[in-house]
């Protein structure tokens, strides 16, 4: 029996959803619960991927289709257990993200939920294609509609943050792009698994250049430092569900190239280069949290200590061996449930107080019990605290480093006690010391943040105590 | 002699002359005359449009050779050709002309001396038909002539309006000193090699018996420089900017996207005569190329009226244009003719030609939204005030007054922008593809480095018509015409078309192949 394509409706389901609400009248205001449904529909989807797929192969659900003969450029996907999850991880935020966005957007809401379906089609087809040109393709197209959710529902500062997230991110792709059209010129394909075996035959200095072009745009995107100064001006203008899915699932794209492409391609201009790029990492993680430490905003701490995770990640995926890289991939996960989270927790009482900014909270914890509980997960989890999936990842990781060099794993694990040294102190600011006599009114979680951060949550400590949830499938 | 290959022309000109008779001598009796001129023009042109379509698959043979169902001939003592490959080329420029005429028919109406605009462009396009398959250097003065001389005349459109006459006035004298040039050129290329014949010359400067002479180059270079100037190729793209911004917007249109598309495949029947002397001359090429693509990233940035913005903009695709043309290689071959484009170039026609033909249909969809605006405030004389029309920021708010079309034009300008998935992306990816292919790293990395730059003029009108807030005192608004169909035609055309590229590059190669084995 033929398999169904399965993915391809992952894709398209939600690009058929916006041009139903493209073109409804232009009164209707329930947009929000039809991309709602076409989401959550999605998601369902998904999870029947779990279930169908089958760990003996490697790449499951393949579909192939031809899309430009000459240059043997193919609609190609098909995904592994890393793709799986990261699809997973998508499918679930965006609903997530549409519910909490409800009453917090006031204007052109059918362009909003427009813009958060395409991320979604675009994020599952770079996730899932197994095409270089065809990844590039949706990798550069998620910038479109993420460049209209910051700008157009953004903050005060939200023009800056728009156009630096944009330029930026394009600046570094377009490498990526010639680096692609080198390949594909040399070797006359762009399917992914066949240049993974013939790019290591090419010379080694050329592989340097190559391997330079796709790491300027994954560094970008992930971001590492020096080039991570976009991400905390995108994440503070942006409304909340647009930094849930940059946090969540964009910068995710990044991590999930160097692992798909940079690694496999060229494994000794990883090698060579990988000792810069365990420097860097730990300049992320040791200098964004010291950064995170003296921030007064609660969502930029955040976004700084982003940056920090994902220098785990980096320098997880560049110690080459297979704790560091499955150390890696846990922590993309689990950093995508945790900053997903905590990024809806801070909207949650944003959306009470219309303020971010530390000194103006305390005392929560006797106006908001059952939030002051589900903040102190994900700060735990976020700490990397053993039960929450955080620890899996970060543990797995300094392991991978240990093996490689001893001072990396230390200078690493010093980011943790550096982790702690934000969050906690974010903690106890907010939910302990006076409560301040703006926030006498406050109103706990309704029913549905409750639920939402209830399955968040649930998922953090799940995959903290089973790891091998995730971890039998990579 | 047959005149079926030039039925389109033909019916092109009956048209223009029917539409001029009938307001001179009918214009007063009915009312509603300029929609019968409308439609006798759409009449016409979709007449030329499936003529050319239907004699586009079964073989004309008039005294012209058959191979394999594709054909070549020429006809009025050679002074004109026809293949393939040039009836492709005119599907695209009629289809374009249907989607202008559509776009301009509120303009058409509105305006005095309507219908007459229509006239000339339907002049002007037969000079463009013409161009095309022009095959001796005569014909190809001729028809060069035939399609600007009209645009003069719509440039200077706007009779009252000061910067229309200037504009005209500009692009009239300098476009005379560029016709002096080509002439120049052309009888150059006469005086030492004796003939104006495409296939004779090609025999001749190309050819085996002699070394090609110095002068018939230099009459080459001018000719080839004096399209560098109809197309508005940096350095010599002065004239554009203010052209494009004095002239009423459908004259603009009508340049942007009609006559340039034609004069980018006159240029390509004519650099290859370039070929003997590739090695020195390419460098022009060259230079242009990095020239443009500099010219149309930086020049745009400060500008606030936005045909002036499209302006530098299309410089910049030309640029594009222009580097495919200078990464090209000749290598000779035995076979009949001597000169053959390499096999590693020859895939550069077909991801020109998409190239030019989204770029011009983009051009079309960017300019019908364009001329869709409306200023309801008036100047003393009763006119709209243009240059308030087209300020930058008089699209503030648009979004949320004209969702679909101001979708419609964000995607057409991502598509100008190059950003995945529209068509613009794909044919800016074939181009920098063969670019790399040649091993041009540095005018990749031009390439790409003004693409990057552009992009921050292009955000900055998605800026403004999704981020701002709209002046309450604005008397700016979007009309319901014709011309939002055409941008939302065009904007679905850009999304779609990257799914027929792989059936198109088959076509054009299969014909520029051809073109290759006859010499045309």
């Amino acid at each position: 029996m033929e398999q169904l394509p399965i993915l391809s409706f992952l894709i398209f389901l939600p690009i058929f959803a916006t041009l139903i609400i493209a073109f409804l009248p232009k009164n209707y205001t329930n947009s929000i619960q039809i991309g709602l449904a076409a989401s959550t529909i999605n998601f369902l989807i998904s999870l029947k991927l779990i279930i169908d797929f089958d760990k003996n192969i490697t790449f499951n659900f393949i579909e192939k289709t031809s899309l430009i003969n000459k240059y043997d450029i193919n609609y190609y996907l098909g995904i592994d257990g890393m793709s799986l999850f990261l699809i997973l991880l998508t499918t679930l935020l965006i609903p997530i993200c549409l519910i909490i966005s409800k009453n917090s957007i006031q204007n052109l809401k059918k362009e909003y939920v427009i813009c958060f379906l395409l991320i979604e089609s675009f994020v599952i087809g770079s996730f899932a294609t197994l095409d270089l040109v065809l990844f590039y393709i949706f990798f550069e197209a998620t910038l479109i509609p993420m460049f209209l959710i910051i700008g157009i529902w953004g903050g005060v500062n939200r023009i800056y943050a728009s156009y630096k997230f944009f330029i930026y991110t394009l600046f570094g792709s377009l490498f990526f792009l010639i680096a692609i059209i080198y390949l594909c010129n040399q070797f006359g394909t762009a399917d992914i698994l066949i240049l993974e075996t013939k790019a290591q035959t090419l010379d080694i200095e050329i592989t340097k250049y190559l391997f330079l072009a796709f790491f300027i745009s994954f560094a970008i995107k992930i971001p590492m430092f020096p080039f991570h100064t976009w991400l905390p001006d995108a994440h503070v203008q942006a409304p909340t569900a647009g930094s849930v899915i940059l946090a969540g699932v964009l910068i995710k794209l990044g991590a999930y190239g160097f692992l798909r492409f940079s690694l496999p391609f060229f494994p000794d201009a990883s090698e060579y280069y990988s000792i810069i790029i365990f420097t860097l990492s730990v300049i992320a993680i040791i200098y964004t949290s010291i950064i995170a430490i003296k921030q007064e905003d609660i969502k930029k701490m955040i976004a700084y200590s982003s940056v920090a995770h994902m220098g785990f990640v980096t320098i997880g995926i560049f110690s080459l061996n297979d704790q560091g890289v499955s150390g890696a991939i846990m922590q993309i996960l689990s950093h995508g449930l945790i900053s997903a989270a905590l990024f809806i927790a801070i909207g949650i009482i944003y959306e009470r107080t219309k303020t971010r900014q530390i000194k103006d909270y305390g005392g929560l914890v006797r106006k908001m019990p059952n939030y002051a509980v589900f903040f102190m997960i994900f700060t735990l989890g976020s700490v990397g605290l053993p039960a929450t999936s955080g620890f899996v990842g970060e543990f797995l990781t300094i392991i991978g480093v240990f093996q490689v060099s001893k001072l990396f794993a230390i200078l690493a694990s010093l980011g943790i006690i550096l982790g702690a040294c934000y969050m906690l102190p974010l903690y106890s600011n907010i939910f302990y010391k006076d409560l301040s006599s703006k926030l006498e009114n406050i109103k706990d979680l309704n029913k549905t943040e409750y639920i939402i951060l209830f399955i968040l949550s649930f998922l953090i400590i799940l995959f903290g105590i089973f790891p091998n949830l995730i971890l039998s499938y990579i | 002699m047959s005149l079926l290959p030039i039925i389109p022309e033909i019916s092109l000109l009956i048209g223009a002359f029917i539409i001029l008779m009938f307001e001179a001598f009918f214009g007063k009796k009915f009312h509603n005359h300029k929609r019968i001129s409308f439609i006798i023009a759409i009449i016409f042109s979709s007449f030329a449009l499936l003529h050319l379509i239907s004699n586009y698959d079964h073989t004309i043979i008039v005294n012209g050779i058959e191979n394999n169902g594709k054909f070549y001939f020429n006809q009025f003592g050679g002074s004109l050709a026809f293949n393939q490959y040039i009836f492709l080329i005119k599907i695209a420029l009629y289809s374009l002309l249907l989607l202008f005429i559509f776009s301009v028919s509120h303009f058409v109406e509105s305006v005095k001396y309507g219908p007459e605009f229509l006239a000339l462009a339907l002049l002007s396009l037969v000079g463009s038909s013409f161009l095309i398959s022009s095959n001796n250097l005569l014909s190809f003065y001729m028809s060069l002539e035939l399609q600007t001389f009209p645009l003069y005349i719509m440039a200077a459109f706007n009779k009252k309006s000061e910067q229309s006459s200037e504009s005209a006035l500009k692009y009239f004298i300098l476009s005379a000193v560029a016709s002096g040039i080509l002439l120049f050129g052309i009888s150059l290329v006469y005086g030492f090699s004796g003939s104006i014949n495409f296939d004779i010359l090609m025999d001749r400067v190309l050819g085996y018996q002699t070394e090609i002479s110095k002068m018939v180059l230099l009459g080459f270079v001018l000719i080839v420089s004096s399209i560098l100037f109809k197309i508005a190729a940096a350095p010599f793209h002065i004239w554009s900017p203010d052209v494009y911004q004095g002239a009423p917007t459908p004259a603009t249109s009508f340049f942007a996207a009609i006559a340039k598309f034609a004069s980018v495949i006159a240029l390509i029947e004519i650099f290859r005569f370039l070929a003997a002397a590739w090695d020195n001359v390419h460098q022009i090429f060259f230079l242009t190329a990095i020239l443009s693509l500099l010219v149309g990233a930086f020049g745009a940035i400060r500008q606030t009226n936005i045909k002036r913005l499209f302006a530098y903009s299309s410089v910049g695709h030309i640029g594009f244009i222009l580097s495919s043309l200078a990464i090209t290689t000749w290598i000779y071959m035995s076979h009949g003719r001597q000169v053959y484009i390499n096999p590693n170039s020859y895939y550069l026609f077909s991801g020109l030609t998409i190239y030019i033909i989204i770029y011009s249909l983009t051009s079309i969809g960017v300019f019908a939204f364009l001329l869709s605006l409306c200023n309801s405030s008036k100047n003393k004389d009763g006119d709209k005030i243009d240059n308030q029309t087209y300020d930058i920021n008089s699209l503030a708010g648009m979004a949320k007054t004209n969702p679909i079309l101001t979708a419609s034009l964000t995607i057409l300008i991502f598509s100008f922008a190059g950003i995945p998935p529209m068509a613009g992306f794909f044919s800016k990816f074939y181009i920098l593809f063969e670019i790399v292919n040649a091993q041009n790293y540095l005018l990749a990395l031009v390439a790409i480095l003004s693409t990057v730059i552009s992009c921050f003029y292009y955000l900055r009108i998605i800026k403004i018509m999704y981020f701002d807030k709209r002046d309450d005192n604005s008397t700016i608004s979007i009309i319901k015409c014709n011309a939002n169909i055409v941008v939302i035609f065009c904007a679905l055309a850009v999304i779609l078309a990257p799914l027929y590229f792989n059936n198109f590059i088959d076509l054009i190669e299969n014909n520029v192949m051809h073109i290759i084995i006859y010499g045309r």
